[in-house]
């Protein structure tokens, strides 16, 4: 414990701090607006409207840690929500035995991602802006109008509040686990100094592959919790999230270009981007603003984390 | 018995040859000294006996058996450890895990425990003296010299049988270089052996039992560090020079075309130069002294400090575009022509009227023909050779490729050049053209800051030479007192006695 | 005919690729489908081919430095929005005055995006990105989630009139196409897009105005994009939200098509044309087969995918 408490920690982790503050300001502000916030009623809905967000946050994550980014994360989810709610039917065996199925669709697809980047040698964003193309398709073919049904079993359980809770602190606890994995270490090298990992022996492109994998993994998981929330199948889900996802890893304190990061700091932005909509929804603000707001939001907090001085832009030595 | 030795050790990089035929060996429990002029091919042989870089022919062996060793992680298996130049350790990272965890960490396994790491990092770093730094610390927030200090603890920790060390001095200072001579003893003490190339005599005599030399990517001798002084190394280092013929220096104008007075930027500290019409001024000193910095803050490129006065006007040269424009009149040639210079995609016409695009447009579009013409007089000047000139810079020879910079300038009017190492992997033909056009451009009236990586042609094209060490200029020397021993006894930091004129 | 061809410049060479692509495909389609290669059936390809090759000219010019603009469907749905709108509140009051105004609206969001990618030093992917989602957000609070009013004459005009038989787009088309030429060969700004797609560094060491010349790819790609969304008004009849959606992907991949580097320094708009004449056939085709929208929408990204890797190793043998 001694080490948490150092006081070089805070001084690394402060954008995710800082994040953190916004979060506490938000409930703050919240709760004086909204009667009855601390209801448990409310408190649920607070963590299971944020949860898909910050499970596809998480995923991103990953992939921004070691400096790439993944613009297929909404496509990915929105093919997890169809197949679940397509091919889920009542019963225990089914239901886990699609949701195996499902995080394996998700994951497959991370790798394809991964092996895009690493083997064909294209740009993240190009790989995963043709991938979405495909997902998005697979998910028209599987379901090409909302529909399907999750069984009520799987929807009740997920969108409770002990489900939610234990996603968030299973999130938060098993990040503390991660990041002292060499996978989780190498990670964040790839991303600090790619030529150095390197240098150092380690398997960039078996770590690269390894972030779109686990991205893929946990867009399916965002589009699981969708099809509990929404109790059935929607081919266009996912497709607001690939911004968002970005959005509150930024938010959240990850640097754009990779190697720094954290995933509780990721869990802060995605509360922060889902309470602020809530906010607009509740001070009576047009549901339309929304996008303006959430484009604006990442713009504003990536050009903080970007902005320096103009002079030595093009030239460092 | 040998350790590590060369046997017959070539390498090249397309035409050109960084080592020839290079043969030496490294005994057991001795610190060999590498000394060599920049280009002499010190770090290519630093690489190729630290896995890095496979030789071209010839063979590296290990106790009396060959190997090869494709990879730093190989030559690290037989217990081979290399502090470069570059450093390799992971900027976002803490210290303790960089020291500890980062060389061969497996990509799946064991949890690195925090605590254990971190106290083995405290462990090390007492038993290096270095307590001081907090093995918590993030590496990108600690000063150069502590990261080169770790750099050194890593290799060294490793248990190796051999560390090389490939300018590991450059980055530190001059208690710090003590602290690492001390680890050097006590390794040697344990039969361990040490490669040491540095810039610094004092620091190669210091610390060497034995002391190889090469020139010009080839072995020249080995000699035992007791039985001969600076004099005698230097004489090696610098040898008979091949027979280049330089153009005879003609006297410059007396107008003052470039007057720099007290420039700070970056590290650089308190420049203050001159440069006359029609004269070349050579900068000389090993690499890394702040030549870089010079060059790219006198053309904007880097911000400065200080007063810079062009045909006796105060100026600010904000940009680069500054520089090129508005009567200043500056034209530089990058260290790097391939990334930082030229285009190598595009056809020699567009590279060399970029400057100046302005002078051909005419209600908006640019005067092709113009254009065309005024170019192609430029690369005729400057003896460009290619079919024509649409064909890409890229496909054009190192050499070419320095001719289409120096027309760019010519066509732009810049008349006062500063020229980076012009005539790196350029060969020797055409690097003679490139003195005879640069003594052609001065006695044209331009002003000239040349800097090169060889310093033969320092001292046989400049009319002065300021020689800088540790981001200053040391001294600038004149006249007669251009030779080859002066200009490299001042580069290498020598303490003999200054007897030649300096200015200032 | 073997040396003629190896004398080519590689881009050159990708060019005159992807025209032969365009023949075959035809052809391909006249075998599926009686009448495919009949003159009016070809001049409603090159037509629908238009709006995205419009829009590709933007696309092309960011990619030249090395960008890309993921803002364009809502660059052009916005001035679709807008352009029908205006008309139907007849603010302006008359149909060229508010031509131009969107115009200079969309000019005006592009402006914001080279801004941000050079002074605030943004990734061009999340400027973009970012972009299109601030300018979705504005369409919805302008129009309320329904965009209203009705297509001016000019932009129907312009779409379905003929002057000497053909379609006035496609004038127009081949007026942008030799602009967009005009602009990249014989000005100076064209040759700052190539220096800066080649190497920034080198640039900034050789006096390119670098921000000017990013500042103006992204203002082109609005106006593109606007240009494109006002002329399809005039194709569709309306505007609604969602009209630019389609484009996005295309639009890169028709510049990939194209035989430009994405890495930027490399392309021209005449292969662009033929990227996006090409993808509009094969859609045709596949339209004609019946086939779904789904499988179109994969079958795009497997286009881009195998383009990037065909383009791609041919970049790397180059080294």
């Amino acid at each position: 414990m001694k080490h948490l408490a150092n006081r070089r920690e805070v001084q690394w982790n402060l954008p995710a701090l800082i994040s953190g503050a916004v979060l506490v300001v938000l409930v703050v502000v919240n709760a004086s607006v909204q009667p009855g916030y601390f209801s448990s009623f409310n408190l649920t809905s607070v963590l299971t409207g944020a949860l898909p967000l910050i499970l596809i946050a998480a995923g991103q994550f990953f992939v921004i840690l070691t400096g790439g980014i993944d613009l297929s994360v909404g496509a990915v989810a929105t093919v997890a929500n169809v197949v679940a709610a397509v091919m889920m039917k009542s019963g225990v065996a089914s239901t886990v035995s699609i949701t195996v199925l499902v995080v394996a669709i998700g994951l497959a697809c991370g790798l394809l991602n991964g092996l895009g980047v690493v083997l064909g040698r294209i740009q993240p964003l190009l790989v995963t802006l043709a991938t979405m193309s495909i997902f998005e398709g697979v998910a028209l073919l599987v379901l090409p109008t909302p529909g399907g049904v999750v069984p009520t079993g799987f929807s009740t359980v997920l969108t409770g509040t002990t489900a939610a809770v234990v996603i968030l602190i299973g999130l938060v606890a098993g990040w503390v686990w991660f990041q002292r994995t060499p996978l989780a270490l190498q990670l964040m090298a790839v991303g600090s100094d790619e030529a150095a990992a390197q240098m150092n022996g380690m398997n960039v492109p078996f770590v690269k592959v390894a972030a779109y994998v686990l991205s893929g993994g946990f867009a399916s998981l965002c589009g699981l919790y969708l099809a509990a929330q929404i109790s059935s199948g929607d081919p266009t889900i996912g497709l607001p999230y690939t911004l968002l996802s970005i959005a509150a890893v930024v938010i959240g304190g990850a640097r754009l270009a990779g190697g720094k990061g954290t995933l509780w700091g990721v869990v802060a932005g995605g509360f922060i981007l889902s309470m602020l909509n809530s906010l607009i929804f509740f001070l009576g603000v047009s549901s339309y603003y929304k996008d303006l707001v959430q484009g604006l939001i990442l713009l504003v907090a990536v050009a903080i984390t970007t902005y320096r001085g103009v002079r030595l832009k093009y030239f460092t030595l | 018995m040998a350790l590590l030795g060369c046997r017959n050790i070539s390498r090249s990089f397309g035409a050109v040859k960084a080592l020839t035929n290079v043969s030496l060996s490294i005994e057991e429990g001795e610190v060999h000294g590498l000394v060599g002029e920049n280009g002499a091919g010190k770090s290519t042989l630093i690489k190729i006996m630290s896995g890095t870089l496979l030789p071209t022919h010839g063979q590296l062996v290990w106790k009396d058996q060959d190997v090869i060793l494709r990879s730093a992680a190989k030559a690290q298996q037989l217990g081979v450890e290399t502090v470069f130049q570059e450093l390799t350790l992971i900027p976002d990272w803490t210290v303790a895990d960089n020291l500890v965890i980062a060389r061969g960490i497996p990509a799946h396994g064991r949890r690195q425990s925090f605590a254990r790491v971190y106290d083995e990092a405290k462990a090390l770093l007492a038993r290096f003296q270095l307590e001081r730094i907090d093995p918590y610390q993030r590496v990108v927030d600690l000063p150069l010299p502590d990261r080169q200090m770790l750099e050194i603890v890593k290799a060294i920790s490793g248990k190796p049988k051999l560390v090389i060390l490939d300018e590991a001095t450059s980055a530190l200072l001059e208690p710090q270089v003590e602290w690492l001579f001390g680890h050097i003893r006590a390794l040697k003490a344990q039969g361990v052996s040490v490669l040491f190339s540095s810039h610094r005599w004092s620091e190669i005599a210091g610390i060497s039992d034995r002391i190889s030399i090469l020139r010009n990517g080839e072995y020249v001798d080995t000699v035992q560090s007791d039985s001969v002084d600076e004099a005698k190394v230097t004489a090696l280092m610098t040898g008979k020079e091949l027979n280049l013929v330089f153009p005879t220096k003609v006297d410059p104008v007396d107008d003052v075309r470039l007057s720099v007075r007290n420039l700070r930027s970056m590290r650089l500290h308190d420049i203050s130069l001159e440069i006359r019409r029609g004269e070349v001024l050579g900068v000389g000193g090993l690499q890394g002294q702040g030549q870089l910095e010079l060059f790219l803050s006198l053309f904007g490129a880097l911000p400065y400090s200080g007063q810079i006065t062009v045909d006796g006007r105060p100026v600010h040269i904000g940009r680069p575009l500054d520089a090129i424009n508005a009567g200043i009149g500056i034209g530089l040639i990058p260290e790097d022509r391939k990334t930082e210079g030229l285009f190598l995609s595009r056809p020699i016409l567009e590279n060399i009227s970029l400057p100046k695009l302005r002078r051909f447009s005419k209600d908006g579009f640019l005067q092709l023909r113009k254009e065309r013409a005024e170019v192609q007089k430029a690369a005729d000047l400057l003896a460009v050779k290619a079919p024509s000139v649409d064909v890409e810079v890229g496909h054009l020879s190192g050499g070419n490729q320095q001719k289409v910079m120096l027309s760019r300038w010519v066509l732009a009017g810049a008349d006062l050049l500063l020229l980076y190492d012009v005539t790196r992997g350029v060969d020797v033909g055409t690097k003679q053209e490139i003195y005879q056009l640069i003594a052609k451009r001065a006695q044209a009236g331009a002003a000239i800051l040349f800097y090169s990586s060889d310093t033969s042609e320092v001292v046989n094209m400049a009319h002065r030479v300021a020689v800088m060490f540790d981001y200053r200029i040391r001294s600038i020397v004149e006249g007669d007192a251009i030779t080859m021993e002066n200009i490299v006894g001042l580069s290498i930091g020598s303490q003999a006695e200054v007897r030649y004129e300096t200015s200032g | 005919m073997v040396q003629w061809w190896n004398r080519m410049a590689r881009v050159d060479q990708n060019i005159a690729m992807s025209y032969v692509m365009v023949v075959v495909l035809i052809f391909v389609g006249a075998l599926i489908s009686v009448g495919f290669a009949s003159p009016s059936h070809l001049a409603t390809l090159l037509t629908i081919s238009s709006f995205l090759g419009i829009v590709a000219a933007g696309q092309t010019l960011v990619i030249l430095t090395g960008g890309i603009d993921l803002s364009v469907p809502y660059l052009l749905n916005a001035s679709a929005v807008f352009f029908t709108g205006f008309a139907a509140r007849l603010i302006l009051g008359h149909d060229a005055l508010d031509f131009l105004v969107v115009l200079a609206i969309s000019v005006g969001f592009g402006v914001v995006n080279g801004v941000g990618v050079t002074v605030f030093n943004i990734p061009p992917l999340i400027m973009t990105l970012g972009m299109n989602s601030v300018i979705e957000g504005i369409v919805l609070v302008v129009t309320q989630g329904t965009p209203q009013g009705s297509v001016p004459a000019i932009a129907s005009a312009i779409v379905n009139n003929t002057v000497v038989g053909i379609p006035i787009i496609l004038v127009v088309w081949a007026g942008l196409a030799v602009l967009i030429a005009l602009i990249l060969t014989r000005t100076s700004l064209g040759r700052y897009i190539y220096a800066a797609g080649t190497s920034v560094k080198a640039s900034y060491l050789t006096g390119v105005p670098i921000r000017t010349a990013f500042i103006a790819v992204y203002a082109a790609s609005g106006l593109f994009a606007g240009l494109a969304g006002i002329f399809l008004t005039g194709f569709s009849g309306n505007s609604y939200l969602g009209m630019g959606n389609a484009y996005l992907l295309p639009s890169i991949a028709a510049v990939i098509i194209g035989g430009a580097s994405l890495l930027g320094g490399q392309g021209k708009y005449w292969g662009t044309i033929a990227g996006a004449i090409t993808l509009t056939v094969l859609i045709t085709i596949l339209q004609v087969l019946n086939i779904s929208q789904a499988l179109q929408d994969i079958f795009y990204g497997v286009v881009i995918f195998l383009a990037l890797l065909f383009y791609g190793r041919q970049a790397n043998a180059r080294g």
